[in-house]
């Protein structure tokens, strides 16, 4: 019970457990791990900026494929097990919430690193650092908001989707908090600069407030509201319990988020803790995001792709291209990750991966390249059996495929051994079984959840 | 024999004696969606069709002033009216104009425009305004709330492997299929095999449902359809070129003409991102375009089918007015949308050509809202609340 505990924290709270997280929790205590995890995220290390390029980037057409690259760059952090998982959960979570695209590589690693710095710290930090960011400027057109020709594209996605959210404001808060981000601009290479010239120093009033506001007095009205911190209780709810939040519970979570002054971690912390968790209708019923889906992989089932292209094609292919969001919204997530067609893709990823057949998928091809010739693309991957030889190590006198079920699945009482049981007992040889049991997992449903 | 080979042999044996018929729920020929027997047949350009050397209007001086270096000669342009002109490689679609199967509308698109492709594409997809975002597609939501009987996801089909965010709705989205062999593969994973054939029903919950239901739906789907795509003989007046595109069309056509009941076909055609040497890309993009749409229509009307199809066009947006310095066009916004069918209430040039004097920072604005567009096919063809699916009243067109 408490291990099952351990493992949904792993899964939700990082990217699921490496074999030796696996050896260590699976006689260790839950708070032991919790205390460990929140331990590890403290810790905080930029990623490295890649070379700017050309300044005329930031202006002109977007440079897709190297922009991407970042994307892969970010996977490989996250599938790093000396990276702190949580942490990249976490600047996962607020990519997702302050979705952007940058327009050149070296943003968006400043942006990943702007998120990183803050994820687990003061929200009021974090809003301000994102409202500084200057792939976020420029993706919401701060850059053109001036005094005389405000631009209200910031000031409408801070009210509706980073803090109060839809309903809460009106057409004229909106108009106010454009005036006072005036001026708030970036460099062409990406510093935040405030341009007092441009900026509206005149009154504003904002939620019915008077007074000559600024971003930041914006921000800080903003927090006096307890429905951003309700609002952002909903979403980290939706994200990391379930799809169906607790009012009673949410309630009580974003009263002492908005007590501790938004502190970010010591909320994540209370939403780690909280018994919601193990309710059955939340216990293995988040679907993974693509992201989630490989990065679990590659951290903890031996599975490696040598080349940036095929991380970002797997990614493209699976609905989920780093830096580059449907739209400010972010991803929708949950059931919206699934038809048809991904689907049967997901399940056979093992399957394609482990006996190099190739993925067999045309994906949509990029606006720009010429639409002559869609090509089935094929992905490199490899896989290191000696990852699961480890898990499985420890435990001669249990049956592989039940340490391996209860390693890779949410509930390891509910495995269709019947499904299974004819493709790995084909097997003798303890090596191809050991494959073929991989295939098995991964070619379930349930391995699409956590 | 190495591993990858062996392991690969065995998988496919396991699969070999697993090979039992697939339980397959069965399809109900007698239960049809109610649209009247009607179907659109979406076509995107992605990546912003130059609209003014699409249709062009060529008898506009501005229009050879701005574009010194890539106005269209008169050689290259197929007159239809004594203002426009469609480009040369669009011959199938004048023969449509001049059977009265082709309308053409001029200058549709949104307040606010973006330019960014993906921002554009999206909201054209979602018929969100500018600022304003949805998660599921209008063609999603018409599946959940417009389309009476569809519930099978095959009633909705978009020729690819990814399903575009139009066809996506809360919890029923249209389905992707470019290969019907490839999707059939997918199914023949052993373990994927035997959980469809041995479904137990009702033992799962939430999302673990979901899933079982939308991989038996699948299963269901690819049977359905694959049986309907075994070849038939049908007259084909005019053969199909050989581009990605045309064997998308014909796919389509092959499974109207089987009576598939599909409301919705959805087909893209990318690459017009013309921002350096737009004549040979586009050239070549629209002689496709044009072909492609030349023997799809001809099929289908040979086969009686032109009647109750209504094919649109679209892009996600149009381009600059003006040329860019390197014999290119940038990302601009109102754009014209071709609206192709045996059935129009009103054919030809449907309004105005733009008024290239007139611009917003430097692109055409719009006068016609695509979403207008959207509630006309709504209401008027698929025979939909355009309401439930838009969210609010938009104004009607007559083209259908």
């Amino acid at each position: 019970m408490s291990f099952q505990r351990t493992q949904q924290l792993f899964a939700r709270f990082g990217f699921g457990m490496t074999p030796a997280e696996y050896h260590r929790w699976r006689k260790g205590r839950f708070e032991d791990a919790l205390d460990d995890l929140f331990k590890g995220a403290r810790r905080c290390t930029d990623m490295a900026l890649p070379d700017p390029g050309p300044a005329t980037m930031m202006d002109g057409e977007m440079e897709q494929k190297p922009l991407y690259m970042a994307g892969p760059q970010w996977m490989r952090r996250m599938a790093d097990p000396t990276a702190s998982p949580l942490l990249e959960k976490m600047t996962l979570f607020w990519h997702g919430h302050f979705a952007c695209e940058p327009r050149a590589p070296f943003l968006a690693v400043a942006y990943c690193n702007t998120l990183r710095k803050n994820a687990l710290g003061s929200f009021r930090e974090l809003l301000l650092a994102v409202a500084k960011d200057a792939s976020m400027i420029r993706y919401l057109n701060n850059q053109q908001n001036r005094k005389n020709s405000p631009n209200e594209n910031f000031a409408r996605e801070l009210l509706e989707l980073f803090t109060l959210g839809h309903g809460h404001y009106s057409e004229t808060d909106i108009k106010e908090v454009a005036r006072a981000f005036t001026g708030w601009s970036s460099t062409k290479g990406g510093e935040f600069v405030f341009r007092e010239k441009l900026h509206d120093d005149g009154e504003k009033t904002f939620l019915g407030r008077t007074g000559k506001w600024k971003g930041e007095d914006i921000v800080d009205i903003l927090l006096e509201k307890k429905r951003t911190a309700e609002f952002l209780t909903t979403k980290l709810w939706r994200f990391f319990v379930g799809e169906t939040p607790d009012p009673v519970a949410v309630a009580e979570l974003s009263g002492k988020f908005y007590a501790s002054g938004y502190d970010i971690g010591r909320l994540v912390r209370d939403l780690a803790e909280h018994p919601a968790l193990q309710r059955p209708e939340n216990v293995g019923d988040h679907i993974k995001s693509p992201v989630e889906l490989i990065v679990g992989l590659m951290r903890n089932a031996g599975f490696g792709f040598p080349d940036d292209q095929s991380l970002l094609f797997l990614q493209r292919a699976f609905g989920q291209v780093l830096f580059a969001p449907p739209n400010v919204a972010g991803w929708p997530g949950g059931k919206n990750w699934i038809d048809n067609s991904s689907l049967l893709q997901r399940l056979n990823l093992g399957a394609a991966l482990c006996l190099a057949s190739g993925l067999d998928i045309r994906i949509k091809e990029e606006f720009e390249s010429p639409g002559a010739s869609p090509q089935l693309k094929r992905v490199e991957a490899s896989v290191d059996l000696s990852v699961l030889r480890g898990l499985l190590s420890p435990y001669p006198t249990e049956t592989p495929e039940e340490v391996m079920a209860d390693f890779f699945l949410p509930d390891a009482k509910a495995v269709r051994w019947d499904a299974l049981r004819p493709v790995i007992d084909r097997e003798t040889d303890p090596e191809r079984r050991l494959i073929l049991t991989v295939i098995g997992f991964m070619s379930l449903p349930e391995f699409q959840l956590t | 024999m190495n591993r990858r080979k062996f392991l690969q042999q065995s998988i496919l044996a396991a699969a070999g004696t697993l090979f039992a018929p697939l339980f397959v729920r069965a399809i109900d020929g007698a239960r049809r969606p109610n649209a009247g027997g009607k179907r659109l047949v979406v076509v995107q350009l992605s990546g912003g069709n130059d609209g003014l050397n699409t249709v062009v209007p060529f008898a506009d001086d501005l229009y050879h002033r701005l574009r010194p270096n890539i106005a269209l000669p008169t050689e290259k342009l197929l007159r239809l009216d004594d203002r426009q002109a469609l480009h040369v490689q669009l011959a199938a679609l004048k023969g449509l104009y001049d059977e009265g199967h082709l309308a053409v509308l001029n200058s549709v698109g949104y307040p606010d425009p973006d330019r960014s492709h993906f921002r554009s594409m999206d909201i054209w997809h979602t018929a969100s305004a500018a600022d304003e975002y949805l998660s599921t597609g209008w063609l999603g939501r018409y599946l959940e709330s417009g389309c009476t009987g569809c519930d099978n996801p095959h009633h909705a089909i978009e020729a690819d492997d990814v399903l575009s965010t139009a066809l996506k709705g809360h919890v029923r989205s249209g389905f992707a299929i470019s290969d019907p062999a490839r999707l059939r593969r997918g199914l023949q994973n052993p373990v994927v095999q035997h959980l469809v054939e041995h479904h137990h029903g009702h033992e799962h919950e939430g999302n673990t449902a979901y899933l079982y239901k939308t991989l038996l739906d699948t299963a269901s789907s690819v049977e359905y359809l694959a049986e309907k795509l075994r070849p038939k003989s049908r007259v084909l007046p005019s053969p199909y070129p050989n581009s990605f595109f045309a064997k998308d069309l014909r796919q389509v056509a092959d499974l109207i003409a089987a009576d598939c009941n599909a409301r919705v076909y959805y087909v893209s055609l990318p690459g017009f991102d013309t921002h350096a040497n737009q004549h040979a890309r586009q050239d070549k993009l629209l002689g496709q375009l044009g072909q492609g749409l030349g023997a799809f229509v001809a099929d289908l009307k040979a086969n009686g089918f032109l009647d109750d199809t209504l094919v649109m066009v679209f892009s996600e947006f149009g381009r600059r007015v003006a040329e860019n310095g390197s014999k290119g066009t940038d990302h601009g916004a109102a754009n014209n949308l071709f609206l192709i069918g045996g059935a129009l209430r009103r054919q030809g040039i449907l309004n105005p050509a733009p008024d290239l004097a007139v611009l917003d920072k430097g692109d055409l604005p719009y006068q016609v809202d695509f979403r207008s567009v959207y509630a006309t096919i709504l209401r008027n063809w698929l025979g939909a609340d355009d309401r439930a699916v838009l969210g609010h009243p938009m104004e009607l067109l007559d083209f259908v």
